[in-house]
């Protein structure tokens, strides 16, 4: 199936400017007509040698954004408990994340923790009752 | 016809079967040691900490041992190489792919067999340091970056994409620095390009999402090999420059340096040199001297017109856009800045004799892949815009007459060296040796006896390893028995040993010679297992002694201390428990047991009459 793709058209102070974005492509002209035209010359060049190389052409924008296509997935297969934990989880290490770049201090305590194994040690501990044997070496 | 290229692409990527030096270079000879001197070497998969070229524990090539183990293959030195013999063929390929992507099949099959001929990339190709790794992983960073201008949307591009990262992070400390900068550029382009074209905001949201997921399964895969990397990558700024390692700095502007013009200088004068194809002062007239850290060319002088043409190309042509996001000429110029301007910065010391540059072969070895890309820039130009079919036959034939040439010229540098190596004068050392390796040529910062030093202290080597084989073989000639062979050869016959390497403190002061003669007596037809003795109560390294070293994985065990006793003649140290082991390198069957001091000779006597069996001795 060939993909249909989205041609938007925006006026820039004198000209029009329209493009494709999945092509990469785009076209000017004083009226939009004319930007419309140019964009339309320039998809049909851009398809020829697409196809004449033997890439596929790219799916529309909209199928590549990875964020809406996960959101929907989540919400159709995990229940509202197990987004709750996850997203708390999610949020728990994004700010433990941005504290350990932000604050030196806490990032050598943090380095320290894993050097010295403790970390290790913890993980294996938390997998234990949750019934996982991580047997992971001592250092 | 379309399968004419790749078929002959296969006798390009034979070059790289030629045989490769006949001594181990300075860096490989650590690379060795480490790996084959310890009595055992499990793989190391930690970001190596000080990413210089002297630094240890590379996995990539550490796993030479177990593949010759596994395969039961002989130890010798073309076995030893297969990593990095099979890292420079991948290089070529993945360099093929790159050119073949932007400039077609031809011009790109002419771009690689001409790096293939190269003497720097085949002598990288030839020894085991993490340079021809790092470059196939800097490569594989390109080429994915360039798979995913032609299909951004692929999940599986963007997955090898995160792999390309992690490989790049385990090895090579400037192939770390370029893979960023490249990246970081990539993502700017693609942000410029799509901003003008109105509509791109999903597209652009889109790629730095994927981006980011790509960052994140980088960060995982290396956390996953082990888990201590996560401290490397939270370290970004000493991920990138870590301490006391070989990265590109200013330092030559501080206190003590000679002063940023003598070094922007200096550098510029190494660069261009190595860019035309000039022996000029700082560079060494026989490509085999890279093993001693010797400076040669980066082009040969028949093909930098090639590479100048396709500059002129290149520039002239900048603005031209590829398909979808591919700008194959601005993306070009963008790799040639930054694979070369930033060895200007290479830091110069000013020592009692002159000045030391670092700007070495092993850190302009990057800029051969841009170079190459020129060539296939100007053979696209030529096979694209009408200079008529006999101009396009006259350039396909230069460029074939250059490869043979190049080719050949491999080859004869090789025997070339192999006639020096095997020269009458092999057991002299000290100063008087120089004479021996002079090559009549300025090399002003490395005059001096300690770069060829290393050669002769190889050549030792290599010289007794053929009289042990000659012996041997006579032996075998006149017996039928089968008991097992005590190989006696006095450690002090190596009057030449200068390996002290800094900052791998646990592997200095060593009986490393037996280890290095096995090789070397691998190379002449016979295995042998060495015994080396082993101090069972000292761990080679402490927790508090691992902090600076370019060393991190896990404690290995080598041979026990040695000293000079009054008559100046190597033993192991005194006041130590020793044991002796036989280390099995070879993964051939072998009933020779090399011992180069009277303790290891006792000690592999007590082993074998241990377990009542046979054996004789030979002495050399």
């Amino acid at each position: 199936m060939i993909p249909e793709y989205e041609i938007r058209v925006v006026r820039k102070a004198s000209e029009c400017v329209a493009g494709i974005a999945e092509l990469g492509v785009f076209g000017k002209g004083k009226t939009s007509e004319e930007a419309l035209l140019a964009v339309l010359r320039a998809e049909k060049t851009a398809k020829e040698a697409l196809q004449a190389s033997g890439i596929p052409l790219p799916p529309a924008a909209c199928s590549l954004d990875p964020l809406p296509k996960l959101t929907r997935w989540i919400s159709k297969h995990i229940s509202f408990f197990a987004k709750l934990i996850i997203g708390y989880m999610f949020v728990i290490c994004i700010t433990v994340v941005a504290f350990l770049v932000i604050l030196p201090s806490m990032r050598s305590k943090a380095e320290n923790y894993i050097l010295n194994g403790n970390a290790a040690v913890d993980v294996e501990k938390v997998m234990s009752r949750l019934g996982v044997s991580l047997c992971l070496k001592k250092q | 016809m379309k399968w004419l290229p790749y078929s002959l692409l296969i006798p390009v990527l034979l070059v790289g079967f030629l045989p490769g030096p006949a001594l181990l270079g300075i860096w490989e000879s650590l690379t060795y040691y480490h790996t084959f001197g310890a009595v055992s070497s499990p793989l190391c998969l930690l970001i190596a900490p000080r990413a210089n070229v002297g630094g240890q524990g590379y996995a990539l090539l550490e796993m030479a041992r177990p593949i010759i183990h596994g395969l039961h293959l002989p130890l010798n030195l073309w076995t030893f190489r297969v990593p990095a013999v099979l890292f420079g063929t991948v290089s070529l390929l993945l360099f093929f792919t790159i050119c073949r992507r932007y400039f077609k099949t031809w011009p790109a099959l002419g771009a690689t067999a001409l790096l293939a001929g190269n003497q720097v990339f085949f002598q990288y190709e030839h020894m085991m340091t993490v340079v021809v790794v790092s470059g196939a992983a800097l490569l594989f960073v390109i080429e994915r970056l360039q798979a995913l201008e032609f299909k951004y949307w692929d999940a599986k591009i963007w997955a090898g994409f995160a792999l390309s990262v992690a490989v790049v992070s385990l090895n090579y400390g400037p192939a770390r620095i370029f893979s960023v900068i490249l990246i970081g550029l990539w993502f700017a382009k693609i942000y410029w390009q799509l901003k003008k074209v109105p509509g791109s905001n999903t597209l652009r949201h889109g790629i730095w999402v994927l981006g980011v997921y790509s960052a994140a399964a980088a960060t995982f895969l290396l956390t996953l090999l082990d888990y201590r990397n996560l401290v490397s990558i939270l370290r970004f700024s000493t991920f990138l420059f870590p301490k006391n390692a070989e990265t590109m700095t200013f330092t030559a502007a501080s206190e003590g340096g000679p002063g940023f013009a003598i070094m922007l200088g200096t550098n510029l004068r190494i660069l261009s040199d190595s860019l035309l194809g000039n022996i000029g002062e700082f560079y060494s007239r026989f490509p085999s001297y890279i093993l001693a850290d010797f400076r040669f060319p980066l082009l040969n002088k028949f093909v930098v017109p090639f590479v100048f043409l396709g500059l002129v190309v290149t520039i002239i042509s900048w603005r031209r856009r590829g398909m979808l996001l591919a700008t194959p000429w601005g993306s070009l110029l963008a790799m040639l800045a930054v694979f070369s301007l930033p060895l200007l910065t290479s830091s110069v010391v000013l020592k009692s004799d002159g000045l030391l540059a670092t700007l070495s072969s092993h850190r302009m070895y990057f800029c051969l892949f841009p170079m190459h890309l020129l060539i296939a820039a100007f053979f696209y130009w030529v096979a694209t815009c009408g200079v008529g079919r006999t101009g396009k036959y006259g350039v396909a034939l230069c460029a074939t007459a250059i490869f043979c040439g190049m080719t050949v010229n491999l080859y004869e540098e090789q025997l070339r060296f192999k006639n020096q190596v095997f020269a009458t004068n092999w057991q002299k050392h000290g100063q008087e040796i120089w004479k021996t390796w002079d090559d009549h040529a300025p090399n002003v910062d490395r005059r001096d006896y300690t770069f060829v030093s290393h050669l002769q202290q190889h050549a030792q080597y290599a010289n007794v390893a053929r009289q042990i084989a000659d012996k041997l073989r006579e032996q075998r000639i006149g017996t039928t028995s089968m008991a097992r062979r005590i190989i006696f050869v006095d450690v002090n016959k190596f009057s030449e040993a200068p390996i002290t390497p800094g900052g791998l403190d646990y592997i200095a002061h060593r009986n490393y010679h037996s280890i290095f003669l096995t090789l070397y007596a691998g190379q002449e037809g016979v295995p042998l297992n060495p015994v080396v003795m082993v101090d069972p109560k000292r761990r080679p390294i402490a927790p508090g002694l691992m902090s600076g070293l370019a060393y991190k994985g896990k404690p290995r065990e080598y041979s026990a201390l040695t000293e000079l006793d009054k008559k100046g003649r190597l033993v192991y140290k005194g006041g130590q428990e020793i044991i002796p082991v036989v280390v099995e390198l070879t993964g051939a069957s072998s009933y020779d047991i090399l011992v180069t001091t009277p303790e290891e000779e006792a000690g592999a006597r007590q082993l074998l009459e241990k377990e009542h069996i046979p054996f004789e001795y030979v002495k050399i």
